[in-house]
């Protein structure tokens, strides 16, 4: 999942939940799956994943961001 | 150990010193070039005179009389090389400026403008489109050292810390510097690896950009298969990559700024969907609570309803049985008549002379019945 999918996943489910049709039960279903998209989501800001290459004779090294 | 044969810097110094003073066919000279770091200080106007192969740093003292002199400028040059002992350094003393035309580089830059917008390589048709969400990999051709990779790294993990950044270490000046260039444009042309290339270099004078005033560097640029953006010297500074290349960024840093999207904008929008996503589910959580406490005090109304009927059934039973008890009849008069342990309920079981007990509200009586 891409955060642009997790982050309309997340808005169908908000929609779903503020539009006030949803019983207690299916509620609390979208609300748990809701929760588990904003903790993936908050991953992608603290695991910060990129990282820095050089291309030495023509092959890709790994150096420090430093 | 200072050897016998060994002079002081002073005397070295000015031992060359006085071989500039002496040479008198280098006195009032004139020296045709190209200036360029024009600048002036207090009054004093520094700078160098270049020509393809070779550099010659100026001064001149008046430096009121070249305030129109610019950069670029084809100059004839009148005046004197000195050597100055204290900075160790060699400068052509200047009187007189004249001017020569327009400067050779400058020319050289309309022209190849000319001739490559006539072939359509700055084409917008021909300009590929940059989808900075799909941007996972940046190529960066530019130099391994120096501020430029750094900002650009910096900016780059600042706004998008996921996106990577491959570096394709190049010359970004001097001799041969647009073949390197071009090698790195044409390696990430090809390359899975990253999704656009930036050419980057900081600010310079004309000559130090001249590669990326080379036709070679356009067409690398015209050709890559992946889309190009440019990113060299200031944002005044124009140079042919600039028209051939898919995006201009001002500046290096503002290549990372156009390249990455600000991730913490989105952070900003989770920040608020989580808000409401709570809220949503603490009101639906409300409106159920709602409509159970509505329900509760419906079976309270029930119940209560259903207790006083009962209540009233009880006290009606309870007067009933009230008027039943014997002590209520014998409030009326009524008494009870005992023979010994044997109730009396009728005369018929009596004789004359038997020993009756009548008991009253308020106690008994013995009786002989005659």
């Amino acid at each position: 999942m891409t955060f642009e999918e997790g982050m309309k996943e997340l808005d169908e489910i908000i929609q779903k939940l503020e539009g006030g049709k949803v019983g207690l039960a299916e509620g609390t279903k979208l609300f748990e799956r809701g929760n588990k998209l904003v903790e993936d989501l908050y991953n992608e800001f603290t695991e910060s994943k990129g990282k820095i290459f050089v291309i030495k004779e023509n092959i890709e090294k790994f150096i420090d961001k430093k | 150990m200072i050897s016998d044969r060994a002079i002081s810097v002073t005397q070295i110094s000015m031992y060359i010193k006085n071989i500039f003073d002496s040479e008198e066919l280098l006195e009032n000279i004139d020296v045709f070039g190209e200036v360029s770091d024009f600048n002036i200080s207090r009054g004093i106007a520094y700078f160098s005179l270049k020509d393809e192969n070779a550099l010659l740093p100026c001064v001149a003292f008046d430096g009121s009389s070249l305030l129109s002199v610019k950069n670029g400028d084809m100059v004839i040059a009148t005046g004197t090389p000195k050597y100055y002992v204290k900075g160790g350094r060699l400068s052509f003393n200047i009187k007189r400026l004249t001017p020569y035309g327009i400067g050779n580089l400058f020319e050289q830059f309309l022209r190849l403008k000319q001739t490559l917008d006539n072939e359509g390589l700055f084409d917008e048709a021909h300009k590929k489109k940059i989808d900075i969400k799909k941007i996972k990999r940046i190529g960066v051709v530019s130099s391994e050292s120096g501020a430029v990779i750094q900002d650009i790294i910096n900016i780059v993990s600042r706004r998008n810390p996921n996106v990577d950044i491959v570096l394709f270490p190049v010359k970004v000046q001097g001799v041969n510097a647009e073949l390197d260039i071009c090698n790195g444009i044409n390696f990430f042309s090809n390359y899975d690896g990253v999704d656009v290339i930036v050419v980057a270099r900081g600010g310079g004078s004309l000559e130090d950009l001249q590669p990326f005033n080379t036709e070679i560097v356009a067409r690398a640029v015209y050709s890559s298969n992946k889309p190009v953006v440019s990113a060299v010297g200031h944002e005044t500074d124009f140079t042919i990559i600039d028209f051939v290349a898919d995006l201009r960024a001002p500046t290096p840093s503002a290549a990372a700024e156009l390249l990455t999207e600000n991730i913490m904008e989105q952070r900003y929008s989770l920040d608020d969907k989580l808000k409401r996503l709570v809220k949503s589910m603490t009101q639906l959580i409300d409106n159920q609570n709602l409509k159970l406490n509505y329900s509760i005090n419906k079976i309270a109304m029930i119940a209560d309803s259903f207790i006083n009927e009962i209540n009233y059934v009880i006290t009606l039973k309870q007067t009933k049985l009230n008027k039943l008890n014997p002590e209520e009849i014998m409030k009326l008069g009524y008494a009870k008549v005992n023979r010994g342990d044997e109730i009396i309920v009728s005369a018929k079981t009596t004789k004359v002379g038997d020993n009756l007990e009548l008991t009253f509200i308020d106690g008994k009586v013995n009786v002989v019945r005659r």
